[in-house]
Order: structure tokens, then sequence, then C-alpha cells
């Protein structure tokens, strides 16, 4: 991963410019208050964010996310309700953590097994979810549980306890990624699947998984989704473009074969950032639209650069050999 | 080649230098772009420098009739006469309450108070301003959206409100976009800057509890406009201002009972479970004879491009459809009536209304068409200025009714017209926005 720290450092360095930036003009930006405020609005897209990561390793996307989120929320509503209490919350939990493996699997079986493109399964699982959310819940209906919202934001300071847990399980991820022989694996299956077959890597179980992990992940962050805005709403979820940001910001490559669960994590708390700072310099949300999209158009040319160079290096000095080649033969020749 | 050679490949070490370099550049890049891209965030505008056009707050007719007496905590109850009337269709169409009376005549009664029209068409245009007081006091509209006239109508009405008190140094106003997660993040941002007041249309209904309890936690007053209905007003939140949107519906069940009298009628609403639309829809529901049926209930998200898609899918399932009810009366007479001629059938019926802007009178005006039968009920753009005084006396100290409700009383287009010449043509004829600052923001 010699070249892997630059989408986090740049990640890093931009979160700090920007607090750094917002925090000498607007004191809010540092109130406790915000800061908490800001982490617990950066969860659902961080960890929908590192399930998206693991979807672009293997060279796919899945854009069912935010309507699995949205289908998360609605769902705890009917499973996590005021009334429920205790051991009986568990089973309501684990509801929300099936409705994430469900779609995974559904998803996985229409790219793995029907060979379809993850874009066409996944919006197919968009649509199915996005509808069913509205069947189940035409409005905002359903409050749910006071103590699993209030445990779920708990945290140690201002920084939510799940925060921290999310940031143990990047690095725990990016470890795995690029330190061990599964971590490497995944990765030759997003950049070469056919020759990842030859060698013997399980490509198709890898995707599987791969989609797997994507929706469990986007479960999970329909759980802090819910913890957000505390009731059944049918219309929360719009994750699903901002965690492909996300990724792509954080080095993942919409070829496959590349990415970190650590600049996800990062690019995720950017985005987040940005949407916390326009409001308190009273600035229009169209610009973080307008920021994302900048941001993404530079990542690809910074994390391709060298690629490009090298590409364009290559193909000059075989245009240039071609060149030479044709002039020293011989006359007639042709 | 293969995976592993490749990243084997992507590992080669005579890349580095000049990728480090390339990187540096680029971060240099990425960061001058950060700077200047926030660079111009911190300047909010001033009323330095801005021409002096100064004139009343609100409509405030010719004559010089008033009503209400009495007065506290900042105010006078007490309103023209032309002011009630226009924005109300009758002068004494005020809440029953007598506490809410107070509020909305000292509301109303502000029309009068000048303010400088350059300053609050540059607040509008600007999505906020500092009033050039010097006063203390930072209020906010946050809505979940504001892209149609209605909304930004309702935003100048804040502007000059708001401009209307010496203590406001401060105006901020926030539209999420219909973004549900935004408008959640917006309001714990003006609750993290300490604003001192908050009004909102609530677009999401209940799903914005937790941020009107975590204002109302901070202490600072949050009051709805046009019956954006939340549960707990008065606990999670200061007071919804509005008619009681279960009374329009049964009032406009009145007008079908008695001219549709039998057959198929369509309700037609805005976002999925906003709580105006949900209010009337349920009560004008239980309210309809049995020999009325309501076929087809679709949201149109309040913008009219949608409206002709949606009232001409109703029309190809029902062609026979006898009534239609909605809030937006210009978006049915003109996405609506489009729909009507591509299906080539005759645009008649009863249609009940929310609204009052004047293009939809004018429309129906030109048709001449007496089987199109149009009852409406105001916009109540006004009703915005209402909640901000109710924040305001909050501040001062007040007890605020959980509710301030205007009565209902409908009016058939036959005959009141609401065309109005001259008036822009999305622009709600009960507005109190001066007609010489509402020809500047729709020239």
């Amino acid at each position: 991963m010699k070249r892997g720290w630059l989408p986090p450092g740049l990640m890093a360095v931009l979160i700090v410019a920007l607090g750094a930036y917002t925090a000498a003009r607007q004191p809010a930006f540092l109130s406790a208050d915000n800061l908490n405020s800001l982490l617990l609005e950066a969860m659902p897209l961080a960890l929908v964010s590192l399930g998206q990561a693991s979807a672009l390793l293997v060279g796919g996307f899945d854009v069912s996310v935010a309507a699995l989120m949205t289908m998360c929320v609605v769902t705890a509503s009917f499973t996590m309700t005021p009334t429920t209490t205790g051991l009986a919350l568990v089973p309501g939990a684990l509801a929300l953590v099936g409705v994430g493996l469900a779609t995974g699997a559904f998803n996985a079986t229409l790219i793995w097994v029907f060979r379809m493109p993850s874009i066409i399964a996944t919006l197919g699982a968009l649509s199915i979810l996005q509808g069913a959310s509205l069947v189940f819940r035409a409005y905002p209906a359903g409050p749910i549980n006071s103590a699993v919202v209030g445990a779920m934001t708990a945290g140690a300071g201002f920084v939510p306890v799940a925060f921290i847990g999310t940031v143990v399980l990047a690095i725990a991820a990016d470890l795995w990624l690029y330190r061990t022989r599964p971590g490497l694996a995944l990765r030759a299956v997003g950049l070469d699947g056919t020759s990842s077959r030859r060698l013997g890597i399980s490509a198709g179980r890898a995707v599987f998984l791969a989609f797997i992990v994507c929706s469990l992940m986007a479960s999970i962050g329909g759980f802090y989704l819910a913890a957000e805005v505390q009731i059944g709403s049918p219309i929360i979820g719009n994750q699903a473009l901002e965690s492909i940001a996300a990724a792509v910001l954080g080095g993942a490559s919409l070829a496959g074969g590349k990415g970190s669960f650590i600049g996800t994590l990062l690019a995720a708390l950017f985005l987040t950032e940005v949407d916390n700072v326009l409001p308190l310099f009273q600035q229009p949300t169209e610009y973080a639209d307008m920021t994302i999209g900048v941001l993404i158009l530079l990542a690809l040319v910074l994390y391709q650069a060298p690629e490009l160079l090298a590409r364009s290096r290559a193909a000059w000095q075989a245009a240039r050999a071609k060149a030479t080649w044709r002039a020293a033969r011989p006359a007639g020749q042709d | 080649m293969n995976g592993t050679m490749r990243l084997a490949q992507l590992r080669g070490g005579s890349l580095v230098r000049r990728r480090r370099r390339c990187a540096s550049v680029l971060l240099a890049a990425a960061a001058v772009f950060s700077t200047t891209a926030y660079g111009a965030l911190g300047a909010t505008p001033s009323a330095g420098a801005l021409p002096a056009t100064v004139g009343p707050s609100g409509y405030i007719g010719g004559g010089s009739s008033f009503i209400g007496s009495g007065g506290g905590y900042g105010e006078t109850y007490k309103a023209p006469v032309a002011t009630l009337a226009h924005a109300l269709f009758k002068a004494t169409l005020l809440p029953t309450n007598p506490i809410s009376r107070d509020i909305a005549l000292a509301a109303f009664g502000r029309a009068a108070v000048k303010v400088n029209y350059a300053l609050a068409l540059k607040c509008w245009k600007d999505n906020g301003c500092s009033t050039g007081t010097g006063g203390k006091l930072t209020v906010a509209y946050v809505e979940g959206f504001g892209e149609n006239v209605y909304r930004q109508m309702s935003k100048m009405e804040f502007i000059l409100q708001a401009l209307t008190y010496p203590q406001i140094g401060k105006i901020i106003y926030m539209s999420a976009h219909s973004d549900l997660t935004q408008a959640l993040a917006d309001f714990r941002s003006v609750i993290a800057q300490h604003v001192s007041a908050i009004v909102t249309y609530p677009d999401f209904g209940d799903a914005m509890i937790p941020v009107f309890q975590e204002a109302t936690k901070a202490g600072i007053p949050v009051s709805t406009y046009a019956w954006g209905y939340v549960t707990g007003p008065g606990t999670n939140y200061t007071t919804v201002v509005g008619e009681d949107t279960c009374k329009l519906g049964q009032a406009w069940a009145q007008v079908m009972n008695k001219y549709v009298k039998s057959g198929d009628i369509a309700f037609l609403g805005g976002f999925p479970g906003n709580p105006l639309s949900l209010g009337w829809q349920t009560c004008e529901r239980q309210a309809l004879n049995k020999s009325i049926h309501v076929v087809a209930t679709e949201w149109t998200n309040w913008d009219p491009s949608k409206v002709e898609g949606v009232v001409a899918g109703i029309l190809a399932k029902y062609p026979k459809i006898k009534g239609w009810s909605y809030e937006d009366g210009i978006f049915m007479m003109q996405g609506g009536y489009d729909a009507y001629k591509a299906a080539g059938i005759p645009f008649n019926g009863v249609m009940t209304f929310r609204t009052d802007e004047a293009g939809a009178g004018c429309i129906a005006d030109s048709l001449h068409n007496p089987n199109l039968k149009i009852f409406y009920y105001t916009s109540g753009n006004p009703q915005i200025r209402v909640a901000l005084t109710a924040d305001m006396m909050k501040l001062a100290g007040a007890k605020i009714p959980p509710e301030i409700v205007f009565p209902i009383d409908l009016q058939q287009q036959s005959q009141r017209d609401m065309c109005i010449p001259g008036y822009p043509q999305e622009a709600s004829a009960t507005s109190l926005i001066p007609l010489s600052l509402l020809h500047q923001m729709y020239p």
C-alpha cells in the first residue's frame, strides 16, 4: 500500500483545513454539541460507505443501499417501538440485520448466479425497497424506542462510542485487506477476475461476500439513520451516490481492485463536515453537491495520475520505437 | 496480466518520486481549492450602502380603521382593517382564542411598520442578511423545501416581518431541498449557532420531532406555519399557526357534497405524508357523502411539472371524474388543464384549492366555463408573520397557546375573482408583500 496513503492523507488534510477555517470564523463549529452532531450525522454515511467500498473492491457498486437503509428505518419503527423492552428488542434489532442480509443475498445472487451487471441488479432492489417502505409507512409514523436511540448515540464526551467503533472497524478492515492473503485475493478479483480465477481464487464467492457485506453495513447504517430521525420515515435514505463518492474519494477505483476503508471513513467524515459547515455560513446546500462533484473529479485525476502518466509514457516509447524501426529498415521492405 | 502481477507493478518504485511530486502539487491545488471554495463564505450581506427605499412592511390599504386594542410583550394588539381583510378575506376571520387573536393582531399590525425594501430584497435574494440595526437577536426560517413561489413568498413575508423588529440583527434562511437528512442537519446547525427563534414549515411531519425537541430544550422557540402540524405543539415546540386543515377538508367535502353530489373525485397532495395534505385528506374523506368516491390520492411533491402527468394518469383511468381537491390552485389550473386538453376531455368539474394565486383566477376567467366550479381558501403566506411574532412574544415572556387557528371561509371564483390584473401570476392575492416589492421579486 505504498501509495495508499494518498487518499486518506488528502481527506485528513481537507478535514483539518476545512475545520480550521470554519473554527476561525464560526465559533459554533467547535462547540461540543455541534461536533457531537457532526459525528452522529456522519455515522450512517460512514457505515454504508465502508460497505460500498467492499462492493467497489470487486469491481461493482450498489445503488440500493439508501433504499435499504430507509427500509431498515421503517422496519425499526415496527420492531423497536417504545413499548418494546429488554430482550424483546434483540429480535427487533436482528430484523434489521435480516433485512440487510436478505437484500445482500438477493443482489449477490443476481450478480453472481445470473451474471447481471451490479448497477442493474441493485437498481431493481432499490425500486423494490423504495416501494415497500412507502407501503409499510406512507408517512412518517411509529416512534423508535428511545432507549435504543440513547444507547446508539451514547458518547465519551462529544465523541459517540459508535464512531470510535467504526474507526477501529475501518483500521481492522484495511489491515485485513492489505496484510492478509484473503484481502489480496479480494483485490485481485477486482483487478482482474479472469486471471484470479485461473490462479485458483474463487472470484464468485468473493463477489457474493462483498455484496453481502455491503448490504449488511447499509443495514447497520440504517440503525443510525433510525437513531437520527427516531421515527419510521419512508423517505429518509439518500446516501447511495454519496457512499460511492466517499469510497472513490477514499481511494477506491471504479474499475475495482483498489480502495481503502480508512480513506473511505475519512471521506465520509469530510462530506458530512461539508454539510455541517455550509449552514454555519448560511450558505445553500447546493454548494455541497458541487463540492462533492469537483472533489470526485479532482480525486480521479489525482489518484489515477501516476498510472495515466505511466501509460502515456509507455505509449510514447512504443510509438518512438516503432518510428525508429521504420526509419532503420531497408527501403522497399513493406 | 493477473491481479497479483498488476498489484506488484503498481507497487513499483521507479515512479514513486514523481508520484510524490505530482501528489504534492495536486494536494496544494486541493488545499487552494478548499480555501477558495470556502473563502467567500464568511461574508454576510449587511444594510450598509443600500438605497433607502422605505415603505410599510405589508399591505395596509387606504383606510384608517383598526381592529383591536391594548398590547404587551413589545407588541400592540391592533391591526388595520384593510390589512386583515386583504390577508384573511374578511377582517373578522381572526382566531377565536383571545390570546391567539392578540398575537395575530400584533403580527398583522406590524404591516404598518416601515422597512427598507432594498434590504428586504437583498435579504431575500441572498437567503439571509444582517439587518444593520445592531440587534442582538438572530431569527431563522428553516424549511424542508423552498423551491416554489409559495415558499419564496413566505420567505419574503418572514424577512419583512423580521425587519420590523429592531432587536433582530440577523436573519437566516435555509432550505433542505426536500432532503430530510439535510433538514435535520440544518435544524441542528441553527441550534448550534444559538439562534434566538426558529420558524419552519415542517415538510417531513413528525420526523422533525427530535430536532424540535432539541431546540426547545435549548430554549429556542420554534413555530410552524400553514398548519405545519407536528405532534406536540406547546411541548415539543412552541406553536402551530394556520387554519385547521381538518376543517378545511370538511369545508371542501361540503362543496363536493353540494355540487358533485355523486360520482368520482380525486385528491392530490404534496410530499408523501406531509401534514398539510394528510390533514385535509383524512377529514374530507370522512365528511363526503356515500355517493362520492375518492378514486385516487396522488402525491405531486408540489412540483408543477408533476401535476400534469399525475392528472393525465388519473384521467386515463377515470375520464368521468367530477371533482379535484388539491392545495395548489395554479398548478392544477396549468398542469391539470393541459392534461384535460391532451386527453380531449372538457375541463369541467368542481375544484377545491387551498391557494389563491392570481394566475389561477385569470386562467379560470379566460376559459369562460360555467361548468368549472372553483372554490378556494387563502394561501396563507402571512401566517408566517404570525409565527415569527409568536416566537418574539415568547422570547419576551408571553405564554403562547399551542395552536393559533384561523377560521375557514371558502371563496367561490365566480363570486370573488382571484385574478388581479398586473399581479404576478404565481403570487397569492392575499399575500401582504407590497406590490412594488413583489414586482421586483418576480419582474
